[in-house]
This record gives C-alpha cells, structure tokens and sequence, in this order.
C-alpha cells in the first residue's frame, strides 16, 4: 500500500500532502495538551511496531505480496491522534531511508495507513465493543477494528490510484503517471485485502491488544 | 548487557526484529512479487508496453541510502536476511532516537513535574 514515487501526478500528491499537514498539525496541538512523560515511551513503541510489521510482507501464492501495518492496533492502544504521529514516522522514514513509498507520496501513504486507519479501527472497535470488557467480544471487536480499517485504506490508495489516468494525462489523453483505471485498480487492491491481508491485520491487532489489556490494563482504556 | 535484557520490551523487539527475514523468505518460496502498484518503470513497462512520461521523471526524483531494505538485491538469502535484520535495525534505531528527542523536549518544559520520569 506504499505508493511509490511516480504514480500520483502533482495534482493528487499536493493536495494529499495539504490533507496530511492539516491532520499533523491538529494532532501535535492534541497531544501538547495531554502528552505525558509516561506517553512517549508507547508512542515509540507503537511507531516501532508498525515499522516492524510492515516488514513482514506476506505472499499470495504466485501473485502479489502485502502486509500489516499495525496502525489498527496502534489506535486502540495510544489513540487515534497518537497514533497518527506514531505510524506517520515509520512511514516517513521507510520512504526516505528505504525508499518504501514515494516522498511525493508521504502525504498519501500516512492519509491511508496513518490517519484514516486509525480512527476507523477505534470507530469499528467502540461500535462492536461498546462499553463491555468482555474478552470475546473486545477480542471480535479488536479484530474487525484491524480488518476494516486496512481495507478502508486500501480502497482509498486504489481509488487513489485509478483517479490518475482521468485526471493526469497528457493533450492526447495518455495517462501521465498510474496507468491502471478504477475498474482495474479497485477489485485487484480491494480483493487481495479483503480476503488476506485485512485478516492478518485483524489477527495481529486481536492477539496484541489482548495481550496488553492483560498486561497494561491502565495503557489501554477507552479512549 | 544483562538488565537490558530483563525489560520485555527488549525482549519484545529483539525477537520480532529477529523474525523479519520471514517478510522475504515467505514470498519468495511462494513466487509471489511486489505488492500491486509498487512496481518499478521496468515492470510497468513489461506490463503495459510503456511507461507513462510523468512517472518517467518523477520515479527518478529520490533514491533512497538503503533502497528496498538491502544493499544489493541480487545477493544471497543469507546476505540479504542480513541486511533485512540490519534495516531493521536502523528503522528502530531511528525511532527511538526520536523519541528520546522528544521526551527531552518535552520533560524540559512539562508542566506537571509528579508524573514518574522513565
């Protein structure tokens, strides 16, 4: 879901990098109000942990590969607004360090995977959760949290992507930039994450914010 | 050394850094690619005949230091779990630089001194 370099004409990356401020700046003045000493160690480690899973790509057999991007899970624990900063820096820095992901694309790829995840996995989780602590029920609510959220990402970096052959081409109608249309580019991305990666997103998000209610229950109340 | 290893954070990290090589192993046993869009001019052309201008010139905007994760991909699975370890790493390595920026920053102006410092 790393937009390279290349695939979004100037038209869509500029005006995805003014989206991607406006959401920085408001989650800076956020977390000024309220950003403990005790915050930032879990700030770092759920940056950490993104970065780290996206490492995992994982194959469909002769096809493509994809990969979690923790960003579901890193909402549930430090909240949406924290999250935000925490992925956006692994993802900044995959793109210049690793060139995983365009640097035209920064604002586009921390749109999907940094802003819109988050607070899609926290809205999915508080309408199936509710207010219960029910360990099945926070557990499903975990897992759809991670599932939903990566594939609302996807079809926005399809939807993204198809947007370019009709709205960046050259006079006589050649796409400048992504060459595939939305009817090419919306099944194949929404397809391959509905039915793979969105569940391992959900998965990893269940296991690990089981696993830290348990151990830090005071970390991961409802925020 | 050894109190450093008793933090299950640590811990924690060390393991799933350990494990990343998996994120290269599993696609390439299984045949599969790159992830849908993330193709390079090269592969568009393959695919489409052609590579279109704008993505001509804007592909060759930035190369990254350690592109794609490793120093040289046509090196061996040993050598290029190596280099995945050590991006790794770094990325991590990177992170907690900056996080240990900001709780400097911010410890020097926090406004409630009673929170535990760690």
């Amino acid at each position: 879901m790393h937009i390279p370099d290349g695939y979004l004409g100037p038209k869509t990356y500029i005006t995805m990098y003014a989206i991607f401020t406006a959401f920085i700046f408001v989650a800076i003045k956020k977390l000024k109000k309220k950003l403990s000493l005790k915050l930032i160690p879990f700030l770092g480690f759920a940056s950490a942990f993104s970065f780290l899973i996206m490492m995992f790509n994982i194959p469909i057999p002769g096809g493509t590969t994809g990969h979690a991007v923790g960003a579901a899970l890193a909402g549930l624990v430090i909240g949406p607004w924290a999250a935000m900063i925490a992925v956006s820096v692994a993802l900044i820095i995959q793109a210049l360090v690793f060139g995983d992901g365009g640097i035209t694309a920064i604002g586009a790829n921390c749109f999907t995977m940094a802003i819109v995840m988050p607070f899609i996995a926290v809205w999915t989780y508080k309408l199936i959760a509710g207010n219960t602590d029910n360990k099945r029920r926070t557990g499903v609510a975990a897992f759809f949290a991670g599932y939903v959220s990566l594939n609302v990402a996807a079809l926005i970096t399809a939807v993204l992507f198809g947007l370019q052959p009709i709205i960046s081409t050259d006079a006589a109608g050649n796409p400048l930039y992504s060459p595939y249309p939305l009817k090419i580019a919306v099944p194949a991305m929404t397809l391959e994450h509905l039915l793979l990666f969105g569940i391992v997103e959900g998965i990893v998000t269940m296991v690990f914010f089981q696993y830290l209610k348990k151990a830090n229950p005071e970390l991961v109340s409802n925020k | 050394m050894l109190k450093i290893l008793k933090n299950k954070w640590v811990v924690a990290f060390a393991i799933i850094i350990i494990l990343t090589p998996l994120g290269i192993f599993l696609p390439e046993y299984f045949k599969a690619g790159d992830a849908w869009g993330e193709w390079s001019t090269e592969q568009v052309k393959e695919q489409t005949g052609s590579v279109p201008e704008g993505m001509k010139k804007e592909a060759e905007l930035y190369k990254a230091p350690i592109a794609d994760y490793t120093l040289n991909e046509e090196s061996s699975m040993a050598k290029q779990s190596l280099y995945y370890i050590l991006s790794a790493i770094i990325g991590v390595g990177i992170i907690f630089i900056l996080s240990f920026g900001l709780k400097k920053l911010v410890s020097k102006n926090d406004r409630d001194p009673k929170l535990p410092a760690y």
